[in-house]
């Protein structure tokens, strides 16, 4: 089939629509709601206009959601097209918060590129409408992320994410009018709703609507304060992600840079999160092998990951007994830097503040849960995701890039291992601790050690693998993306479930593309596969490549916690969890209040 | 006959003012707009089509505003040119109202433009009509800063689907809540309706899918099923079990018959605070719909929990207790009852009337009782058994239950006839296609003839094949008998599935109740009957929404509106007006709404259909047979409607009840 499109022929299938069959002629035609990477096409920005002719004569219609017909005659650049672009964008401002300045995605907005896109001069509206966003909702409730709905131009791409990526579906569309926006459903607030704070979100919304609450400024009063001895770490994905923001390709291993820099801005002590994921794989997989053993609750499912504990107890509690009760590598570190750490280094723990660098937002919750601090006093004090820590070094002046690499020096806490490297994407935790139990159980090191079935980026991998002749043989699934998990979970929950243990990752692709990892506007992730061959390579190049083999972890049970699982590591790097399921329907009358149309 | 002044109508300008031809547009039915309420003449109307003035001295720019208002109001804000553009021309008309001279008309008309040319649904893209036109052809009317008007206003946004459902639901509302993830919202959307959503959302005759006009791309919304998977949802997550509303009013109302329509009245005035009795002549509530319609469409546990809605409001149901037999009208009065309203269905079936027929042969049924006694059967755990071939006469849904029923009981082979073709038959064509997957046959242009017996067992039923007749003058088909066609179709039982009736002995003369010649109440639109505080709906009525035995949804939107209306003379001593029904009449009456205008060019995407037991599974049990949505299905039928909005408004000489 053949249609025009600026008096130039191409060639087209049935049901394709006109923007599709013009990017892929190199035609451009702005746009903004629609989301290519998730086939995310809800027509409501309506910028897209083209002019077409046909037997019917001529309109103008969205090119997202028209269908190409034969012999139609497609104008995507004539000055009635263009002027009725503008008009398009302009509106959208209008009803935009008014104050770019101030707003994090300054210079990072797909809402400014289109104004460009589409020549905008004027801003003839907004004062005619007198603060149409000053109605709407800003929700800093969640620990993680803020819900600022005066920047909300309603595409949705979030709502989409969250329910056909995640499967939570929190995110809900509210009011109507210039009122409408993103809402989290029947929710007093975004805390106490459904949403587990996993940030995918924040990765597609082209404004600064949804977005991770930024405490870079907290980290600053940490730097500045004369009394207060800062203790900062980063996660095993942050040394490939960090480079994304500072123009390395993607995948790039800049974890001397990383040390380098924190050093430059002045951190007392550098730490590592991969010398905690070890410690979790020594007590993740004793509790393992406990619960094999004593007739615990099996599967295990593993705790690292908080978006997945927030899903747990928020969406399937039932599920909770499953979860092994060790600490996630974040966790586990604060624990460690404000006992263990001080006690070797002498130096006052009340003076200790904790930040962590994580690929994450959802471990901004998690530092905030009750369970995971002492006397009131949270083991980790703040975290950052790898957004904020580059923003606040080009608030500080630091230049990754040019920055010449430093090796870490902290002789308790910053030695790794492959194992905890690859705790960064998909399938790492599991391949870890299956080195680990191996060896555990046999007295000697698991041959081959990479375990091919437990690589890869399909969402739900499983593998029968041989343990020895004490267990024999177990089955074991690894699932990233939560409507992954959740298919395992009622799986579990139905008693169908063959597996022993079972690895979950919130984000798709797991940490490496967590909700605080870099953003690529227009792109869902496209820097997975290199992220995660890069763990992959590290690992291999690694000295030690098990967590039991880790000399600082030798040191640590040796002169302090005496042994896996032991009284002191239970009081220190296990947690426990609450069922926290939303309420059942209000009810007829309630709802009846809340519908938006009259009656 | 109102006279048009001016107006604008499909795009094309009248002007009578000068004219000496007056001249009016062809397509509307322009006698049905002499008057709204009583002694209220329709001064402006307005919608998706343009505007009629039939009173120059209603200042345009005011009525225009108004319209405007309204859209603007029900803007859903999604799509930027309506979410901004709506609310940017309701303030530049206020401008223009206030000071015509600081409006800038021609910003006025480059945003209406925009609008009507850009938005994503219904709403956007035919409010801003009458306000172009009215800038196109009449700017001079727009010149002069109004008043205060003392003229009534009254709008309502309606769409194609909307208005051919019975009850008036807000079809893309509910649509809208289920794709923005308020599937709870849906449900109750439907309960400012109805309370058996579930029921409904299972066994809709759907005359809104009829009028979808996604049709025109692929195929219609799959609305019905949305509304069950709403439904069901709902009943899941407790939104049923609703607190009751305090019963604080002084007046009480019965209500006779606890099938869908009673238990709809009860319903809404029970919400309203109006204490209530329901007399119900059986030992379970919900009439036709629990006997008549079989557990495998509609399990009965989901229509116990929303006819246990009105019992949980604090409704009370007292069952054995039949109008005629237990007690009579009067007696109702003279309990203290301050109303009545009446409900009892047509519970008799009927049968065929063949020459010599004997009713009381034990395998010649109607299928009213057919399905009853199938009913007891299944749900005491012994379902009857039939012994030999059946057939089922008759070609709409009660026929097409008969047969589904009888297949799944019965050891030989079912048949139907149907005296016209496949195509006329009024039963749910999916029903008809369901039940040739289970096996039953069907033999259309059949006609009955006589039983035909051996000792008074049934052995088989004559039969008389049919043609169709040359198209009358209307353009209609009929049927006549070929002659010397009867053949016998050899079976042991045969069921009339033709019709139902009403319990002749359910009212006397003494109450005052006129009735039609099928014995049926006489209703007007207000559902009341010839007796002051009496009134009446459902398959037991005749008015002017509906004639006799009608669908569920018919007899709830009935019921709906006689609440209201109950709750007027309770509360106001008379039943007065309903301005949205009298809408929905004006709509209607004077061809109003649009049918054929183009669809946009849209993607086509799959009608999502409810997985089914398979029939191998499913014809010897009673297992419900359609499986409800999955949400993700859920979702992506939702985003298929395309929210064919559009804004009705009128301004009359003087204030509407119910209006501005």
């Amino acid at each position: 089939m053949k249609a025009y499109i600026n008096k130039k022929a191409y060639d087209f299938e049935e049901g394709e629509s006109i923007l599709s069959v013009a990017r892929r002629n190199g035609i451009f035609i702005p746009s903004l709601c629609h989301f290519q990477p998730l086939g995310h096409r809800p027509a409501t920005c309506r910028v897209c206009l083209v002019q077409v002719q046909d037997a019917n004569g001529t309109r103008m219609v969205t090119a997202c959601d028209t269908a190409l017909s034969e012999g139609l005659i497609v104008d995507t650049f004539s000055k009635k097209v263009r002027d009725m672009q503008r008009m398009q964008v302009e509106m959208i401002l209008a009803d935009h918060h008014q104050d770019c300045a101030a707003c994090a995605r300054h210079g990072d907005c797909e809402l400014q590129d289109l104004a460009e896109a589409v020549g905008l001069s004027r801003n003839r509206f907004a004062d005619l409408l007198q603060k149409p966003a000053a109605g709407r909702t800003v929700d800093l409730s969640a620990r993680a992320m803020l819900r600022d709905m005066t920047k909300c131009i309603r595409c949705l791409r979030c709502v989409t994410v969250c329910r056909n990526i995640q499967g939570v579906a929190a995110l809900t569309v509210d009011g109507k009018g210039l009122g409408a926006s993103i809402g989290v459903g029947m929710a007093p607030d975004h805390h106490s709703s459904a949403c587990i704070q996993c940030g995918q979100c924040t990765l597609v919304c082209p404004t600064g609507a949804l977005a991770e609450r930024d405490e870079n400024d907290t980290v600053l009063d940490y730097l500045a304060d004369p009394d207060v001895t800062t203790v900062f770490s980063f996660a095993p994905s942050v040394r490939v992600l960090m480079g994304d923001e500072f123009g390395f390709p993607a995948g790039s291993n800049v974890e001397g840079k990383i040390v380098a820099a924190l050093r430059a801005i002045g951190a007392d002590v550098i730490v590592d999160t991969d010398f905690a994921a070890d410690v979790v794989i020594m007590e993740e997989g004793t509790e393992l092998l406990g619960r094999v053993s004593q007739g615990g609750t099996l599967p295990m499912f593993t705790s690292c990951c908080p978006g997945w504990i927030n899903f747990a107890e928020k969406h399937l509690p039932e599920i909770l007994p499953h979860i092994s009760t060790t600490r996630s590598p974040q966790a586990v570190l604060g624990a460690l830097a404000k006992s263990y750490l001080p006690k070797q280094m002498q130096i006052d723990p009340a003076r200790i503040k904790t930040i962590s660098i994580m690929p994450c937002i959802a471990k901004k919750d998690e530092a905030a849960r009750a369970q995971l601090a002492r006397d009131g006093v949270p083991d980790t004090d703040v975290v950052i995701s790898v957004r904020e820590f580059a923003r606040l070094l080009r608030r500080l002046g630091v230049d990754l890039l040019n920055i010449p690499p430093e090796p870490f020096d902290n002789p308790f806490m910053s030695a790794s291992t492959g194992a905890a490297v690859i705790f960064g994407t998909t399938g790492g935790v599991m391949e870890a601790a299956v080195r680990t139990v191996y060896a555990i159980l046999n007295g000697k090191e698991l041959q081959g050690i990479v375990t091919a079935p437990l690589r890869g980026l399909d969402g739900v991998r499983t593998a029968e693998l041989d343990l020895g002749p004490k267990v024999g043989k177990v089955k074991i699934a690894i699932c990233h993306g939560l409507r992954n998990a959740r298919i395992l979970a009622e799986e579990v929950l139905s008693g169908k479930s063959p597996y022993t243990f079972i690895e979950v990752m919130a984000c798709p692709g797991g940490c490496i593309d967590g909700g605080g990892s870099s953003r690529v506007k227009g792109q869902y992730h496209p820097g997975r596969v290199r992220r995660q061959q890069s763990l992959y390579d590290m690992d291999s190049n690694m000295v030690y490549r098990q967590s039991h083999n880790n000399p600082q972890i030798k040191t640590l049970y040796d002169q302090y916690l005496e042994k896996p699982n032991s009284e002191l590591a239970h009081h220190l790097l296990h947690t426990h969890y609450k069922d926290r399921r939303e309420q059942a329907s209000a009810g007829i009358e309630e709802n009846m209040k809340k519908i938006t149309l009259a009656e | 006959m109102p006279e048009l002044v001016y107006g604008v109508w499909d795009g094309v300008p009248y002007d009578n003012r000068k004219s000496a031809s007056p001249s009016a547009p062809p397509s509307i039915q322009l006698s049905a707009l002499d008057r709204f309420d009583d002694g209220n003449a329709v001064s402006v109307l307005m919608s998706e089509r343009g505007f009629l003035v039939f009173d120059a001295s209603v200042p345009l720019l005011w009525a225009l505003q108004k319209h405007f208002m309204k859209v603007a109001s029900e803007s859903c804000g999604k799509c930027s040119p309506c979410r901004t553009g709506a609310p940017l021309i309701c303030n530049l008309l206020n401008k223009a109202m206030k000071d015509n001279g600081s409006c800038d008309f021609s910003l006025l008309e480059e945003i209406a433009r925009q609008m009507t040319s850009t938005s994503l649904c219904g709403v956007g893209q035919t409010g801003p009509v009458p306000l172009l036109a009215a800038l196109a052809c009449f700017p001079q009317e727009l010149q002069a800063a109004p008043q205060d008007m003392k003229h009534g206003f009254y709008a309502t946004m309606t769409s194609p689907c909307i208005e051919a459902c019975p009850g008036l639901v807000n079809i893309p509302r509910y649509i809208d809540y289920i794709k923005d993830g308020h599937v709870d919202l849906s449900a109750n959307l439907v309960l400012r309706h109805y309370p058996l959503v579930g029921s409904c959302g299972r066994v809709c005759v759907r005359s809104c899918e009829s009028a979808c006009r996604r049709a025109k791309i692929d195929a219609p919304v799959s609305i019905r099923n949305l509304k069950r998977f709403a439904a069901d949802k709902a009943l899941a997550s407790g939104l049923l079990k609703a607190a009751a509303v305090p019963l604080d009013k002084q007046e009480k109302v019965a209500v006779v018959g606890a099938g869908p329509v009673g238990i709809a009245c009860a319903y809404h005035l029970l919400r309203r605070g109006y204490p209530v009795d329901i007399f119900e002549a059986k030992r379970e509530a919900g009439g036709m719909i629990r006997y008549g319609i079989p557990i495998y469409r509609l399990p009965k546990d989901t229509l116990q929990e929303e006819i246990n809605i009105v019992t949980s409001m604090g409704g009370k149901i007292a069952f054995g207790q039949k109008l005629g037999r237990d007690f009579h009208l009067d007696d109702l009065f003279a309990k203290g009852y301050n109303a009545v309203f009446l409900a009892m269905g047509c519970p008799k079936g009927s049968y065929l009337g063949m020459p010599d027929e004997d009713t009381s042969l034990a395998d010649y049924e109607n299928g009213i009782d057919f399905l009853e006694r199938v009913y007891e059967g299944v749900q005491s755990g012994q379902p009857p058994v039939l012994a030999g071939d059946v057939v089922v006469v008759g070609g709409g849904n009660v026929a097409m239950d008969c047969c589904r029923a009888a297949k799944r009981i019965c050891d030989g082979q079912v048949h139907v006839i149907y005296r016209r073709t496949e195509e006329d038959a009024p039963a749910d064509h999916e029903e008809i296609a369901a039940a040739k997957a289970e096996g039953v046959q069907f033999h259309f242009l059949t006609g009955q003839h006589s039983l035909v017996c051996d000792h008074g067992k049934i052995t088989g039923l004559k039969v008389v094949d049919m043609e169709r007749t040359e198209p009358d003058a209307s353009g209609r088909r009929g049927v006549r008998a070929i002659e010397g066609s009867e053949h016998l179709l050899a079976c042991a039982h045969v069921i009339a599935a033709i019709g139902q009736q009403t319990e002749k002995e359910a009212l006397v003369d003494n109450d005052q109740i006129t009735r039609d010649r099928k014995n049926c109440i006489v209703v007007n639109s207000a559902q009341e009957t010839s007796r002051p505080g009496v009134f009446a709906a459902g398959d037991c009525t005749s008015g002017p929404r509906a004639k006799g035995p009608t669908t569920m949804i018919m007899g709830m939107g009935q019921a709906y509106f006689a609440a209201r209306s109950i709750e007027r003379y309770l509360s106001k001593g008379q039943v007065s007006f309903d301005s949205r029904w009298r809408m929905t009449e004006l709509i209607a009456q004077g061809k109003l709404m649009q049918k054929d205008e183009p669809v946009a060019a849209k993607i086509p995407t799959e009608r999502v259909e409810l997985k089914e037991l398979a029939p191998e599974d499913r014809s010897q049990n009673f297992a419900e047979v359609e499986q409800t949505m999955t949400q993700e299905e859920a979702w992506s039928e939702a985003a298929r409607c395309m929210r064919c909005y559009r804004i009705y408004s009128v301004v009359t000489a003087k204030h509407i009840p119910g209006g501005e």
